[in-house]
């Protein structure tokens, strides 16, 4: 069926040739500021902790100093006081997040945090009455489910006159979907076997290229939940990671209602 | 074989990021298009092998099926994140004409039509293989191609 094509010679040229200017256009980063993962922090001893929230992982990019922080400010399954204390207990001396001089001051005061924390607030507030009409009349766009059982809230908040800068992004499966599908389970969590490699309360925050932590994504019980910062300034990492797992314990009350 | 349950299995993949991330970070700008975008799908395929329990065989491979289908996601997302005028960053690619009008074409086929093209002309992979990263049968795969090769001929060839 393909093999005419494929053997386009000069169709076959060009694409080989425009790949490869592409990818040798491709800006990388300095290599010897490359991340260094922290495996142990974020696994606690190695091996994640299935359906417990555990960790916050901190991965930065290249010039940012990528740390994994064991994190215990709980999430949508907490954790007993005694957990907390042994991942402290467990945890490597470092409990910061490194930001890079060119991230900004932290923004925790600006109109902007407080606009999308209150938006927040009040996507929670509706919680588990919220339909996809009601979600839309907050401010939450529905995505039509796509393919994947995948049903798609997206909300967005900035300073008054300016454009959007905050993307707030809830992904959520049909209960029980992502565990059973293994696209998912792949994408979410490289799972070679659906169910077992997304611990619930896992929370990444991902630096963009310049190694400011802009986005923070929060494993939930039936999907996840996604905060970007597209703009400036930047909250503070914390403000964002907290911002996430709110976002990420609101969404069983969509969920439900979807 | 990369351990990752034990403190020294650190280094084995810390060794698979500087060894693998460059190609991964080119691979996830041929399928997005998108510099930035391709710099967090890296990120975050990183983040999910460490997130991953047990050990992970073929290191190299399953990255790039873990950045293979970030991407598609991440394009499928973007046509959302567009319509809420919140773009991807795309820097721009300076190229001869000729080659412009081609990387202009294979950016606007589908994801999985654009992922098959440049996993079978970037990364020389065999179309089983692409069947087997993708997840598609084998005949879905040829199909893919067949389309994304029909149309690229038409807008490319004069």
């Amino acid at each position: 069926m393909t093999t005419d094509l494929e053997l386009d010679p000069r169709l076959d040229d060009l694409l080989r040739r425009t790949f490869d200017a592409v990818a040798d256009q491709t800006p990388l980063a300095d290599p010897g500021l490359a991340p260094v993962l922290r495996l142990d922090t974020i696994t606690e001893a190695g091996r994640p902790r299935w359906r417990r929230p555990l960790g916050v992982a901190v991965v930065g990019s290249a010039a940012a100093v990528a740390v994994a922080v064991a994190l215990v400010a709980g999430g949508p399954t907490d954790r007993s006081p005694a957990d907390r204390t042994a991942t402290l207990a467990t945890a490597p001396p470092v409990a910061t997040t490194e930001l890079p001089a060119e991230a900004g001051p932290p923004a925790d005061t600006t109109y902007q945090v407080k606009v999308w924390e209150d938006l927040v607030t009040e996507a929670l507030a509706a919680g588990g009455l919220v339909s996809d009409t009601g979600a839309a009349a907050r401010g939450w766009t529905a995505v039509p489910p796509q393919p994947w059982h995948l049903t798609s809230y997206m909300a967005q908040a900035g300073e008054p006159g300016e454009p959007p800068n905050t993307l707030i992004d809830l992904e959520l499966f049909e209960p029980g979907r992502y565990r059973d599908d293994p696209v998912w389970a792949q994408q979410v969590a490289g799972a070679p076997t659906p169910g077992e490699a997304v611990p619930e309360g896992l929370l990444f925050l991902l630096p963009d290229g310049a190694g400011t932590v802009r986005t923070a994504v929060v494993v939930a019980e039936h999907g996840m939940a996604k905060i970007r910062v597209d703009g400036d300034p930047v909250p503070a990492t914390d403000r964002l990671a907290a911002a996430a797992r709110r976002v990420a314990a609101g969404s069983r009350g969509f969920d439900s209602a979807g | 074989m990369v351990q990752l349950d034990a403190p020294p299995a650190v280094a084995p993949l810390d060794a698979l990021y500087e060894a693998h991330r460059h190609r991964l970070l080119r691979l996830a700008h041929l399928l997005t298009g998108s510099h930035a975008l391709a710099e967090e799908i890296v990120q975050e395929a990183f983040v999910v092998l460490c997130a991953r329990p047990g050990p992970i065989e073929h290191g190299p491979a399953y990255a790039r099926g873990i950045v293979v289908n970030l991407s598609r996601k991440a394009q499928r997302r973007r046509g959302v994140e567009e319509r809420h005028a919140l773009r991807a960053q795309v820097l721009p690619v300076v190229l001869p004409p000729e080659l412009d009008c081609t990387w202009a074409a294979v950016r606007r086929l589908p994801p999985d039509q654009r992922a098959v093209v440049v996993l079978r002309f970037y990364e020389d992979a065999s179309l089983q293989d692409i069947a087997d990263l993708l997840g598609h049968p084998l005949g879905t795969v040829k199909s893919h191609l067949h389309r994304a090769l029909r149309k690229l001929a038409k807008e490319i060839t004069p």
